[in-house]
């Protein structure tokens, strides 16, 4: 990884940008002049590895694919089609429990060597970045096809689906980088995966309730961006607060 | 000097706490109406209204008078006013034909004032109904009288309120119960920082302490407000926004000592569990005070203000409400020290134990 850094300093000393975009085999997309600063082309090279290695094992994905397809089966089973807030409820009771699964299992993984390894080789504050947007990527992808099934088996509510763009796309961030920093308390404990539901539950609900509500305005249709004004800020801001938390506090809870 | 620094705020604490349960559960309540009757009225009658008060002394003074109040303008005094007893007296008002609104029914308060027990009032107490309009004669009715010279009575004592009555005492040991809370929790916030950045040894043990006692201050101020809303909202729990939030914030704390039970090595233990309580309160913080604001809550204060509004705390009451505040506060961190030292005689013991 130091490669990439020394690397970037002679092209940028010599002033050859293009030789610079071209001879780096980090590049992706133009994001190779943020690759320069070590802490994200860590974290960058650790996303890649979780996302080769889930790609090879399949074994989250599947997990909560699976998770998600007997819910939605059982609900409509009970429910039939539900009434919009109904609906709305059971997506994020989903969504909630599909987050726990995803980073009780992430940190599941590395045990014993791996980590050790993974602790001399990277800074604790690449591997949070890079564990929550790993949790991030795969909750998006839940979220997705939770509302493609839920479409399928409840019937389909939504009259503005903006709303529910925003209200997943901030309370995943939130949830991503929340389950970040708390998986990997409860992967150092001995009843992990309990224990991880357990401490972060009460935390969560604020969340919640905040892309919840904003998540609601797209059931009807005279709802208006103004109506959730104050709730989207506060999710922005509930969001950074966390993500600020973890980004300070995750060394003291890695390093052994 | 070294005296008054070691024991003198936990003497402080102590006072304060007893000045609150006796000032607080001794002190009267100040008069009040607890029942009118009959409450309705058509019109052009004779209305003969039976009272019963509260704590009242009707029989103390001659020159009880009492009104029919529909808002700052119109008003009628009662003819005539006879004490049955100190608690009870009978009034009678003549009705006029007409009300000064256009509307067909409107409700009234009834107000009494005496040299002895002041001026008190019980709102929307009787309806009044009118068949036909006449605004011209309902003003000219209405306006014949004018409310003046109130009282303020001559004994001190805490605010009658509707609903409320003698529970409003609760105020001096619910309410210090959350602020109590809140310090216990940012000084253990303060103490996790502290250990976390390495300057105190000793700081996760006092973050542990002071999160016992928090904790304990949290579950009475449930309990102190369940028993509370049984009274006035008629539930233990009614699903209140400041309710759901006061029960998430002890879950927090209870998970905090699980995690601390889940350690083995007690170095790992109390890193983690510093960085776990810091991440706790500042995400608690949206949830106790930003989120109740948000939503529509039975608790008094709503709409964005905190229940320390004019009407909710006269000064009579203040003068019992900070003292509980800071004695509560004090006693409290009395306690957390006192946890706080055996836990370090635990440590010491098991230490010796190992050698």
């Amino acid at each position: 990884m130091n490669k990439c850094r020394t690397d970037a300093k002679v092209y940028v000393s010599q002033n050859d940008w293009i030789r610079f975009f071209l001879k780096d085999d980090q590049n992706v997309f133009g994001v190779t002049l943020l690759l320069m600063n070590p802490i994200i082309s860590q974290s960058w090279s650790l996303l890649r590895l979780y996302w080769a290695l889930e790609g090879k094992s399949r074994q989250t994905l599947s997990g909560v694919f699976l998770y998600v397809l007997v819910i939605i089966l059982v609900t409509s089973y009970i429910f039939g089609a539900p009434e919009p807030t109904v609906w709305m409820g059971i997506f994020w009771v989903i969504l909630l429990f599909s987050a726990v699964n995803i980073g009780v299992l992430s940190y599941l993984q590395e045990t014993g060597g791996r980590r050790l390894y993974y602790m001399q080789l990277v800074d604790p504050l690449a591997v949070y970045l890079a564990k929550s947007l790993y949790i991030l990527l795969l909750l998006l992808m839940v979220s997705i096809l939770t509302l493609l099934l839920m479409a399928v088996f409840h019937g389909w509510p939504v009259v503005q689906p903006v709303f529910i763009w925003f209200g997943i796309g901030l309370g995943c961030l939130g949830l991503a980088l929340l389950f970040g920093f708390l998986a990997a308390i409860g992967s150092q404990t001995r009843s992990s995966a309990t224990l991880s539901t357990v401490i972060s539950f009460p935390l969560i609900i604020g969340l919640m309730m905040l892309a919840g509500k904003i998540a609601n305005g797209g059931l009807l249709t005279g709802s208006t961006f103004d109506l959730v004004k104050m709730e989207v800020l506060m999710l922005v801001g509930l969001d950074l607060i966390i993500g600020g938390l973890g980004i300070l506090l995750f060394t003291y809870i890695w390093r052994d | 000097m070294q005296f008054l620094k070691t024991y003198g705020w936990k003497l402080l604490g102590v006072l304060l706490v007893l000045y609150s349960l006796i000032a607080g559960l001794l002190l009267p309540l100040k008069p009040g109406i607890l029942q009118v009757g009959p409450a309705s009225f058509g019109p052009d009658t004779l209305a003969i209204l039976h009272v019963t008060g509260y704590n009242t002394r009707f029989t103390q003074s001659t020159d009880t008078r009492v009104w029919l109040k529909l808002n700052d303008e119109f008003m009628i005094k009662a003819d005539s006013v006879s004490v049955l007893d100190d608690n009870r007296i009978v009034v009678s008002i003549h009705i006029p034909p007409f009300l000064p609104v256009p509307e067909q029914s409107v409700d009234c308060a009834i107000i009494i004032d005496n040299s002895v027990d002041g001026a008190f009032v019980k709102p929307s107490s009787i309806f009044l109904r009118q068949d036909e309009k006449n605004l011209e004669l309902g003003f000219a009715y209405w306006r014949k009288d004018r409310i003046e010279d109130l009282h303020t009575g001559t004994y001190m004592g805490f605010p009658y309120r509707g609903i409320l009555e003698e529970t409003i005492r609760n105020t001096y040991y619910h309410v210090p119960m959350w602020f109590g809370m809140i310090f216990l929790f940012l000084f253990s916030l303060f103490y996790s920082i502290k250990y976390i950045r390495g300057s105190d040894p000793w700081g996760a043990e006092k973050t542990r302490a002071l999160n016992k006692v928090g904790l304990l201050f949290g579950i009475l101020g449930l309990i102190t407000g369940a028993i509370w809303a049984k009274f006035t909202w008629n539930a233990f729990w009614s699903m209140d926004v400041k309710q759901n939030m006061a029960a998430i914030a002890t879950l927090i704390y209870l998970a905090y000592f699980l995690l601390y039970r889940s350690f083995e090595d007690p170095d790992k233990r109390d890193r983690v569990t510093s960085a776990y309580n810091i991440f706790a309160f500042v995400t608690l913080i949206p949830l106790l005070f930003i989120i109740p604001r948000m939503t529509d809550s039975l608790h008094p204060g709503n709409g964005g203000n905190p229940a320390m509004g004019g009407e909710d705390l006269d000064h009579i009451m203040r003068m019992v409400f900070y003292p509980a505040v800071i004695g509560w506060t004090l006693l409290g961190f009395w306690m957390a020290e006192l946890v706080y030292r055996i836990q370090v005689i635990q440590h010491r013991i098991s230490e010796h134990q190992q050698e």
